[in-house]
């Protein structure tokens, strides 16, 4: 696990496009581990597809450098190919119409990977029972729904087993159910063939389901990179008590005193109150709120990734 | 070059099972083709008469036979032009084009392969208006002179195809193409000598023709078919034959890869 895939280092890129320049990614170093899951994260506009798009060899950078499995992938890219599935952020569309499901996953690996025949149709049956495909596989490409051709495209990348797959935001139009099925599947499936996946993704409990460490880009610049587990602990609470009312400031300060609330806010109409020991809270909390004779309605909510991502996006700002 | 070689005909062969799976899904199409390949003969043939009144010019010895050589060849030029560009727009549209970037076959080979075995299609649809001109003119027939038509005949199409190859990477640099397209097609109707023969006009005519690719393949095909005059040597029609044929292959591949030049800088979806 611990061995480098692919490193990257100071790597910058600029778009010219009609005289108009933007700067998307800025000077990126990178370490992505062998047989890791790597989730990409960021606003949009954050320079994430640039990056899969370069990893991918279809884009060249302005400067730096990128050694994927000991291939210096911007001088040999087509070595580098061999290696490597891509799943673009625009490619549901990215087949031949006509042909069925089924048809296009053969083609596509018969044309372009170095496959076996009886391999890949059993290949193709395996991971569309997974995902639950295999009644779509005789539909022609046309006739599937956006989600069914976004799974299809992603099958298409998985059959041939690159060694190393991009994915930009695989899930974006699957069904909860589906998608909950597809991050099961895909995990599952990359670690048992040990494909080290890059996937960028704005579903932060997907990533934090599916990804060994996530990577945060805000303006062509990485902001964080950690497991999800790290990234959850930037926040200084575990639990968010909500009360639907404003205590009064006498009873605030009592709760501040309490060593494992570390944050109290007040809105318009509640009153949130940020833990770091959420069972040590309440009790204290409820019993404090039963000497005054309230009994406010309580909600909790552990802290989310989504959280995390606010607040170092904010930092970021 | 092995492997290059390996790889180009696994590109074709799975291109062409792609055609022909699609084409025995959907065989009305083909039978539509075929209607219109024959409507182009049949029609072409309605002007015997004025061919006729020029055949000292035209020196042929089967009248019916030059018209259908050029009948079987122009409309499959304009189609491999046409679909060779329909194809390049296809694979920007859809992205395959970009999913075939990240693979280890050259997008060359793959665009340009791809549309080869759909003209391979049109091929087989006119081949028997080639084929009928071939009976017409079995009576002076030598099999040097059929093996030789069937040479330049390929040579000609080979050609065809680079004219499409230009038009396809000019539409992946430039996005859109398609008053090219028309003004191809617009010269190749008229200069080709497909269906107005060359030999009628003035020599000066004739020779700036000799640039319009299928001109020289065209005359030679039917010189060796039916004997009909040519406006300079063999030797010389051979050499601009193949010539065109390189020069236009060499433009075409230069055009590809100062599009791929370009996507790599800003995407394909963007160029
Ligand atoms: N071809 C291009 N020409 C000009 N600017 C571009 C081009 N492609 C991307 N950009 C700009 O570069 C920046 C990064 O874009 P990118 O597509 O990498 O963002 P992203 O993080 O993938 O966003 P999203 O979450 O919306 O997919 C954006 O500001 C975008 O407008
Ligand atoms: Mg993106």
């Amino acid at each position: 696990m611990e061995n480098v895939a692919v490193r990257i280092r100071n790597l910058s890129k600029t778009y010219t496009n009609g005289g108009k320049t933007t700067k998307a990614l800025k000077n990126i170093n990178l370490d992505i581990k062998e047989g890791e899951i790597l989730g990409v994260l960021g606003p949009n506009g954050a320079g994430k597809t640039t990056l899969i798009n370069i990893l991918a060899t279809l884009l060249i950078p302005d400067k730096g450098t990128i050694n994927a499995f000991g291939i210096d992938v911007l001088k040999e890219a087509n070595k580098f190919r061999e290696i490597i599935g891509y799943a673009g952020q625009d490619s549901e569309k990215s087949a031949y119409y006509r042909l069925t499901a089924f048809e296009t996953l053969i083609y596509f690996a018969y044309t372009f990977r170095d496959v076996k025949k009886g391999d890949i149709e059993r290949e193709i049956k395996y991971i569309s029972k997974k995902i639950g495909f295999s009644r779509k596989l005789n539909s022609e490409f046309s006739t599937l729904s956006g989600g069914e051709k976004q799974a299809l495209i992603i099958m298409r990348v998985l059959v041939h087993k690159p060694r190393l797959c991009f994915l930009d935001e695989p899930s974006k139009s699957l069904d909860p159910v589906t998608a909950k099925k597809f991050r099961a599947f895909l995990k599952d499936f990359v670690r048992k063939e040990k494909i080290t996946t890059i996937v960028t993704t704005h579903n932060m409990s997907e990533a934090e389901e599916i990804c060994d460490r996530i990577v945060l880009i805000n303006k062509g610049k990485i902001k964080f990179i950690g497991t999800p587990l790290e990234f959850k602990n930037i926040m200084n609470y575990t639990d968010k008590i909500t009360l639907d009312t404003r205590l009064n400031k006498l009873l605030i300060a009592k709760l501040k005193k309490i060593p494992s609330i570390v944050k109290i806010k007040k809105t318009t109409k509640s009153t949130v109150i940020y833990t770091n020991k959420v069972n040590l809270s309440l009790l204290a909390l409820t019993s404090i709120l039963k000497n005054e004779k309230l009994e406010p309605k309580m909600t909790v909510k552990s802290a989310t990734v989504e959280d995390a991502f606010v607040k170092v996006m904010g930092n970021g700002k | 070059m092995a492997n290059k070689i390996k790889e180009m005909f696994k590109v074709f062969k799975m291109a062409l099972w792609m055609n022909v799976t699609l084409l025995r899904r959907y065989n009305s199409n083909f039978i539509f083709w075929v209607i219109y390949a024959a409507a182009n003969a049949i029609l072409m043939l309605l002007f015997i008469p004025l061919y006729s009144a020029s055949i000292s010019s035209i020196g042929t010895k089967s009248i019916i036979s030059f018209i259908l050589i050029g009948a079987a060849m122009l409309p499959l030029l304009q189609e491999t032009v046409s679909s060779v560009s329909g194809e390049a727009s296809f694979q920007m549209w859809s992205g395959i084009i970009n999913y075939s970037f990240t693979t280890p076959v050259s997008r060359y080979i793959y665009f340009s392969l791809n549309s080869m075995s759909e003209v391979i299609i049109s091929l087989v649809i006119y081949s028997p208006i080639y084929l009928i001109a071939i009976i017409f003119a079995f009576n002076y027939l030598t099999p040097l002179g059929l093996l030789l038509s069937v040479i330049c005949f390929i040579i000609g199409f080979l050609g065809m195809l680079q004219l499409g190859f230009m038009l396809g990477a000019a539409m992946l640099l430039f996005r859109r193409v398609e008053a090219l397209d028309s003004i191809i097609n617009l010269v190749i109707t008229f200069l080709s000598g497909a269906f107005i023969p060359l030999q009628v006009l003035p020599s000066s005519v004739n020779y700036a023709a000799l640039f319009v690719p299928l001109t020289s393949s065209l005359y030679l095909v039917r010189y060796y078919l039916v004997g009909s005059s040519l406006i300079a040597p063999p030797y010389l029609m051979w050499a601009i034959t193949i010539g065109e044929l390189i020069v236009f292959a060499l433009i075409a591949r230069f055009i590809f890869k100062a599009a791929e030049k370009k996507a790599e800088k800003i995407g394909f979806n963007y160029i």
